[in-house]
């Protein structure tokens, strides 16, 4: 190996309005097939890195000094028409998001083959589909030849995020930069992608620079590690080092942010039952005038039962069904089969008059904490509208709005303040507020915490269970990550199409699944497996 | 990138946003100054160096501008310059309360069709079969048969405009109604007018405005093509389109007097386009957010 393939020295990074910093003197490299893996959270400057190392930095930023080399060529100081025949060919980059980064209206093949015809244009009509073709069965996609005919709308978010892998290494570049690959991703896809990427590093030797905000992933994948916070590297080595014996405060923050496996055990909840859910069903009926009738059962006989102070938590890949599930049990949507029993009342096919006084003891918080707040109403608004819809007088709600700040652990003066002003946990910290504010029995958290960084994450794990603790509620917890519902959960529901397959004690379901599916789940999740190898 | 993770980004005062975003837009500022200098006009006609525009005085009929007649006088000696300041009252009563009336029913009816479904149908065939007259003829029947005053042909030009803000309304619903935020609202148990007012309606109010500029400023230009065409305000109250209705005739031999009122409406509805094109980049959040991810 002579020097490395992309060598970072010095990057500093600024805005170029305000000359504020945003990457500080950051030195990085990649060898040829090394897989270096850069580790912070959100706004930790590290997509702004790889940003400017393939030459893409949005116009509000600009690079203030240091260089950038890649096969010993600067790329700062290069053209732009140099560094565009370079990117492609010599260093290719995948996105967290792998539908918004493909073409909706053209087919998969025809993307991959463009990029082709635009490099190299002395390829025939043949070759361009023979490269396409070979590319996509690399990947290990499943009947490639019919893929190719394909659009990303009809393939699932793995398939199209293997298409883009497939797309960045048509023209066998050294260097890829994958900036959060599978953040996105159910466990399961995401475990497949990274095995993918692994193996294309061994198989094409290429190097890899693999952006991510979790230490899994990183312990997983990396052959060394950059740990990065608020613009400059803090922490980097082999991976086995600063996993083991972690310097700087900040890497041990996010090392044991990262949900170990193995539940803990708790004892069994035997108060009494405040929702009972029996031979749930959900179909929903496709009716055109044109195409005849089709229909997909989104639930199929689903029972369960959640007791006062229990956390339930409900595991599934997507489309499994378990949104729906949280959907129904909230009313939003209208089951079509089943009975829902809260507090002893059906209320699955009430009509909207009836049910509104049971709303209050069922309230959500949603996944996407940028959606779920609305963005034109104050917080202390937002946090006396529950209260007040049940007969709270203004006054009586507006008192409680501090106390409920406090129990989630947000200070007083985010009364005044609109939802833009917080960041991702401080939003989810503020819906679990707002569904605490009309006192319910059942709290729905339907991938509460997915959107998040993997350190905030578990800071908002803890508030949920806490919350349990203090108030005694009841808690849905819908996740995609096992590993979340270790430390938590008192038992687990594991969904797959619309079924209940398992369901028990979390420490049971952890230490001895009975379905292939199950383990299959425990088995995707990143976790420090290797660690005593490690060590 | 993923979702930030900071602490509360610190608070601008409304001033300095206000400044900051004149910097960022020239548009804007240009359109503010037309149209404050515009609403002065009209406000302040008669201290203006006006005379009665109705004055008739045919001794010194088609003069060429002097210091007397600013911007000439037409063929009955009147003075142009007087009339194009009053006449700036009919084209911006027309343009605003046009757009405020059409703003107000379409927003209602598309609220309706947007929240209420067994509405939904109903409403918008009726929308559709409404968009499907022409907006002139529409115009000219009604004012044929109502008479031409300015509440008539103020309701002439906002009955096809309806439409239009309806489905906007409706179609920026269809999405906000999916938003986690309304699922939520619907769980606490809010109702229909509460969901409606809190939180529906204050998040589709940036695209409104922006439309109600670009109303406006059709409502301008179909208010003097009206006047122009002789079925518009009589020719008692100067408007800017009978101005030119009147200079057409002797165009060859007074041109500037169908200059001067051209160019007003021109500025106009160029002013008011340029605050909606000004308005709709700093309203769109995804715009405001982009900017400030970095900052």
């Amino acid at each position: 190996m002579t020097g490395p393939l992309l060598e970072i020295t010095g990057l500093s990074v600024r805005l170029r309005e305000t000359r504020k910093p945003v990457v500080k003197c950051v030195d990085l490299s990649v060898g040829r097939g090394e897989i270096v893996c850069v580790v912070g959270e959100s706004g930790s400057g590290k997509s702004v890195t790889a940003f400017t190392t393939m030459g893409l930095l949005p116009d509000a930023l600009e690079v203030a000094g240091g260089s950038v080399l890649l096969n010993g060529e600067d790329l700062l100081s290069s053209s732009a028409a140099r560094i565009r025949a370079l990117r492609g060919r010599r260093m290719a980059m995948i996105f967290q998001e792998p539908m918004t980064a493909l073409n909706p209206v053209l087919t998969v093949g025809r993307q991959i083959g463009e990029v082709l015809e635009w490099h190299e244009p002395q390829l025939t009509k043949q070759q361009v589909a023979g490269r396409v073709l070979e590319s996509l069965r690399e990947m290990n996609l499943p009947s490639p030849a019919l893929l190719v005919d394909a659009y990303p709308h009809q393939m699932s978010g793995g398939q199209r995020q293997r298409v883009m892998i497939a797309m960045a290494l048509v023209l066998q570049p050294d260097l890829l930069i994958a900036d959060e690959p599978t953040t996105a991703l159910d466990v399961t896809t995401q475990k497949q992608i990274l095995v993918l990427i692994k193996s294309l590093v061994k198989v094409r030797n290429i190097g890899v620079l693999l952006i991510t905000h979790d230490f899994g992933v990183v312990s997983e994948m990396a052959d060394r590690v950059v740990v990065m916070q608020s613009g400059a590297v803090v922490e980097s080595g082999p991976v086995a080092e600063v996993l083991s014996a972690p310097r700087h405060a900040y890497t041990r923050k996010l090392i044991d942010s990262v949900p170990r496996g193995g539940a803990v055990i708790r004892a069994p909840v035997e108060s009494e039952i405040v929702l009972e859910v029996i031979g749930l069903g959900m179909t929903y009926a496709e009716s055109g005038i044109f195409s005849k009738r089709r229909s997909t059962n989104a639930l199929v006989d689903v029972s369960m039962e959640l007791r006062r102070g229990e956390i339930l938590g409900v595991v599934g890949e997507s489309g499994s069904g378990k949104s729906t599930l949280a959907r129904s049990i909230a009313r939003l949507l209208k089951p079509t089969a089943g009975s829902i029993n809260l507090h002893g009342v059906n209320i699955a096919q009430m009509g909207a008059g009836a049910l509104r006084p049971h709303r209050r003891h069922v309230q959500v918080v949603f996944q996407d904490p940028f959606r779920s707040l609305n963005p034109r109403m104050k917080v202390g608004r937002a946090l006396i509208e529950g209260a007040v819809n049940f007969g709270v007088s203004p006054d009586d709600a507006a008192k409680r709005v501090a106390e409920l700040l406090a129990v989630v652990g947000m200070d007083e003066s985010a009364i005044d303040r609109y939802p833009h002003e917080f960041s991702g946990g401080q939003r989810q910290r503020l819906c679990i507020a707002r569904a605490l504010a009309s006192r319910p029995d059942i709290l729905v958290a339907d991938e509460a915490v997915s959107a998040l960084d993997v350190s905030v994450q578990s800071q908002v794990v803890t508030l949920l269970g806490r919350l349990r603790d203090q108030l005694g509620l009841s808690i849905i917890f819908i996740t995609h990550d096992l590993r979340l519902t270790s430390q938590i959960c008192d038992r687990l529901l594991v969904m797959k199409s619309g079924e209940v397959i398992e369901q028990g004690p979390t420490a049971e379901i952890f230490g001895q699944p009975r379905q292939e599916y199950t383990k299959m789940l425990l088995a995707s999740s990143p976790q420090f497996l290797n660690r005593s190898a490690i060590s | 990138m993923t979702i930030e993770i900071a602490t509360p980004s610190p608070r601008v005062s409304p001033f300095g946003r206000v400044r900051s975003l004149l910097r960022r837009s020239p548009g804007i500022t240009f359109a503010l100054i037309v149209l404050v200098l515009l609403i002065l006009g009209a406000v302040l006609a008669p201290m203006l160096h006006t005379v009665d525009p109705a004055q008739i005085n045919p001794r010194l009929r088609l003069r060429a501008p002097d210091a007397r007649f600013w911007l000439g006088s037409d063929a009955l000696g009147r003075d142009v310059w007087s009339r194009i300041v009053f006449g700036s009252r009919i084209s911006l009563t027309v343009g605003i309360s046009v757009a405020a009336l059409s703003l107000i029913t379409g927003t209602l009816l598309g609220l309706l069709a947007g929240m209420v479904s067994w509405l939904d149908g109903v409403l918008m065939r009726t929308m559709d079969g409404l968009m499907a007259i022409p907006a002139i003829l529409l115009a000219i029947a009604l004012i044929g048969s109502l008479g031409a005053n300015l509440a008539t042909i103020c309701f002439a030009i906002t009955l096809p405009e309806i439409p239009r803000v309806a489905r906007l309304v409706r179609s920026v619903i269809l999405t906000v109604k999916t938003e986690a935020y309304v699922e939520a609202a619907i769980s606490m148990g809010t109702r229909l007018p509460g969901l409606m007012w809190f939180h529906i309606l204050p998040n589709i109010l940036a695209p409104l405005i922006v439309q109600g500029t670009y109303i406006a400023s059709s409502a301008i230009l179909i208010e003097a093509a009206l006047s122009f065409l002789g079925i518009g305000i009589a020719d008692g109250t100067p408007s800017w389109g009978n101005i030119m209705a009147d200079a057409r005739v002797y165009f060859t031999l007074a041109p500037w007097l169908m200059f001067a009122p051209g160019l007003c409406i021109a500025l106009t509805v160029l002013a008011f386009n340029q605050l909606g094109d000004g308005l709709r980049d700093l309203l769109d959040p995804r715009l405001a957010r982009s900017v400030r991810s970095f900052s």
